[in-house]
């Protein structure tokens, strides 16, 4: 299956090879959860982040790594950031 | 000797007098300062029926006891009349360095009443209290009028140290948006205060202080300030977030979330976020990065146009700003939206309300609601050039200026489509749409300035978890959340601390009562100080409830509570504001009708 990553300020230095400007086409093996494409593109796992999978926010912790990836999906990371 | 709750400067502008008086220490220690004493000092001074632009209507300048103690943030200071642009209770919060250098001179706050027959200035530097007269900046945008006032100075660091407060040409033609300007670039920017001020006509405020500020308890102050220090530095959105990129880091984020308003609120993505972006900001047109008083995170961004077009340099833009003048005019340019927000700064103009008047003129216009001769310019979205003719407009109330410069309510009405208008109470929303964030809805709903993101700001943990994270399309347990965020909220804005300390994990009441005990005396509990935030609270919408507002005035426009999103994620959702609604008018201890119970302002000591 083929997924949309979008990675965002230092974040981006984990960006896959062959990502652009923060983002990537990825593809998984089917059934790859949220956790194991951080361990994909070596991300820490408990690293401070905010989720953002097909345009909803998610809870960081076991029930966002757990979640399991389908074809299409995009998937973006922040840092922990807000203002306003 | 303890600075707080210390004195005010009573000026009466139609008899040009000056005269100090002493803060009753009883409505201090119920009250607070800033938002909630400036508050309780105007509802018991100013009848709530009062004409906004009259002489009977006052208007206070009021810094909160942590205000210049070097709390962490401590920069803030609160702007209270009755708004002309909404009929409510308007309370305009601002930072920089003007509020500490007031609390320097000696004062926490100044009430201004009456009218000057001519322009005037109040100048003060410690215990010389003046108005002087003003004709000559009369007609001068603000960062002209600082300027000029610094000339006047003889000594040359005297100059450099003083601090000035001011409005431009909106405020003194009475744009029911204009905004009190101070250090030439922060705002107490909403609801129309500047045109309280220019009614007044009143130019400007000078200060220059050389006394200190004692705390009432220094070591428990020390204490409290070194926990709070430790906070700041460790959370991360005030240690990393904020102070790297600013507040436009959210573009991204919002949009990707599918609630960043796009053509007046017409859409909730917008496929060129990322030029207006700060990461963008950062990339290309950032110069340096400033803080206010006693502020490590330092958020505000110093910027410079070189496109000749749009040329000139200041500060912004904020979110709010690159947001509303971006997205939801359309426009991916950074340059003519940073030009708009430097002449929002330097006409006197509140960025938000400014900017979503162009969206709605926009939308008026592509809908053939504006004649194009009328309009005078093509308003199509997507046009910067618009943007900042409109905008300029607007500062000098001439052209399409003369009916925009009073905001979109008044705009869209003008042109007999109401349902145009994306706010409350005639307030525009800002940049956060509330079909795919249920609790903002709620939060824009039933604030009692009209709508506003910093009363509330639930976005935090509904989108970003900075405390928890909640899910942002449901609505249960909402009413809950606006109602803590709403309660805190005054309570910082009473305190003269920055919003943004409430950013970091943990930052909540027990934090607050420590700084505030420290720095007044006054020995609260936590639960007292949450008393006191209610109070506020339940004191701002007897106000208004007085001044004929109604429940049917706490609801969001048609197009958010009827017309679903139809992009990413909130794709289908609009927002659900009556699931809300109820169950917060009972939280907050009031009837079905949204009106406090006798028995919860018994309670609170209103009654």
């Amino acid at each position: 299956m083929e997924i949309e990553l979008k990675l965002f300020m230092r974040f981006k230095d984990y960006l896959p090879e062959g990502g652009q400007k923060g983002k990537a086409k990825m593809t998984l093996p089917s059934g790859t959860t949220f956790e194991k494409l951080l361990h994909t593109i070596g991300m820490p796992v408990p690293e401070d982040k905010i989720i953002v999978i097909n345009g909803i926010s998610h809870k960081q912790g076991a029930a966002a790594n757990g979640i399991e990836l389908k074809d299409g999906d995009t998937v973006a990371i922040f840092p922990p950031i807000a203002g306003g | 000797m303890n600075s707080w709750p210390g004195k005010l400067i009573r000026v009466n502008l139609t008899e040009g007098s000056c005269k100090v008086e002493e803060i009753d220490p009883k409505l201090a220690r119920d009250y607070i300062g800033g938002r909630g004493l400036g508050t309780k000092m105007f509802c018991d001074e100013v009848d709530p029926n009062v004409d906004p632009l009259s002489p009977e209507n006052k208007l206070i300048f009021l810094a909160g006891p942590l205000t210049g103690t070097g709390a962490p943030a401590s920069a803030r200071y609160m702007v209270i009349t009755k708004s002309p642009l909404t009929g409510t209770i308007a309370s305009s919060n601002s930072g920089g360095y003007f509020p500490a250098e007031l609390r320097f001179a000696g004062y926490n706050g100044i009430i201004f009443e009456g009218k000057s027959k001519e322009p005037v200035a109040l100048w003060i530097n410690d215990d010389s209290i003046e108005l002087k007269p003003a004709k000559d900046l009369w007609g001068k945008p603000t960062h002209i009028t600082e300027e000029l006032i610094r000339e006047k100075i003889d000594d040359p660091w005297l100059a450099e140290e003083t601090r000035i407060a001011c409005i431009g040409p909106a405020g003194e033609k009475l744009s029911r948006i204009a905004c009190i300007v101070n250090d030439k670039h922060r705002a107490a920017g909403r609801s129309g205060v500047g045109a309280v001020m220019g009614a007044k006509k009143l130019k400007a405020v000078v200060v220059k202080g050389s006394k200190g500020i004692q705390t009432a308890d220094f070591d428990g102050f020390k204490k409290a300030v070194r926990g709070c220090m430790d906070k700041l530095k460790n959370g991360p959105v005030t240690s990393e977030g904020l102070p790297t990129y600013g507040t436009s880091i959210l573009v991204n984020i919002i949009n990707e979330c599918g609630i960043l308003p796009t053509n007046n609120f017409q859409q909730g993505m917008f496929d060129k976020a990322s030029e207006i972006s700060g990461e963008s900001i950062a990339e290309n047109i950032l110069t340096r990065n400033k803080g206010c008083f006693a502020c490590s995170i330092a958020c505000a961004r110093m910027t410079k146009i070189d496109d000749p077009k749009f040329a000139g340099q200041g500060e912004g833009p904020e979110y709010e700003t690159v947001e509303l003048m971006g997205a939801d005019c359309g426009i991916d340019d950074l340059a003519p939206i940073t030009k708009a927000n430097y002449l929002c700064n330097e006409l006197g103009m509140d960025t938000i309300s400014a900017a979503c008047t162009v969206a709605t003129a926009m939308e008026l216009y592509e809908k053939g609601y504006i004649p194009k001769e009328e309009a005078g310019m093509d308003l199509s979205f997507g046009n910067g050039e618009a943007l900042v003719q409109l905008i300029e407009e607007m500062g000098w109330r001439k052209g399409l200026g003369k009916i925009a410069t009073d905001g979109s309510y008044h705009l869209a009405e003008h042109y007999g489509h109401p349902e145009l208008f994306m706010g409350v109470k005639k307030q525009e929303i800002p940049a956060y749409d509330p079909r795919g964030v249920q609790g903002m809805g709620l939060t824009y709903a039933t604030s009692n300035r009209g709508a506003c993101h910093v009363r509330g700001y639930t976005i935090a943990n509904e989108v970003l978890g900075v405390h928890e994270k909640l899910d942002p399309l449901v609505t249960e347990g909402k009413a809950a959340t606006v109602k803590v965020f709403q309660d805190l909220t005054a309570l910082v804005d009473s305190s003269g601390l920055c919003l943004f300390v409430t950013l970091t994990p943990g930052w909540g009441f027990e934090e607050m009562k420590a700084l505030i005990k420290g720095a007044t005396g006054f020995d609260y509990t936590v639960k007292e100080v949450k008393d006191c935030s209610e109070r506020i609270w339940n004191l701002e919408r007897v106000f208004n409830m007085k001044a004929g507002l109604t429940k049917e005035d706490d609801t969001l426009p048609k197009r958010l509570l009827e017309e679903p999103l139809t992009q990413g994620g909130p794709k289908g959702q609009v927002c659900r504001l009556e699931e809300m609604l109820p169950e917060y008018y009972e939280l907050r201890g009031w009837d079905e009708n949204g009106v406090p119970s006798d028995k919860k302002l018994k309670k609170l000591g209103i009654a």
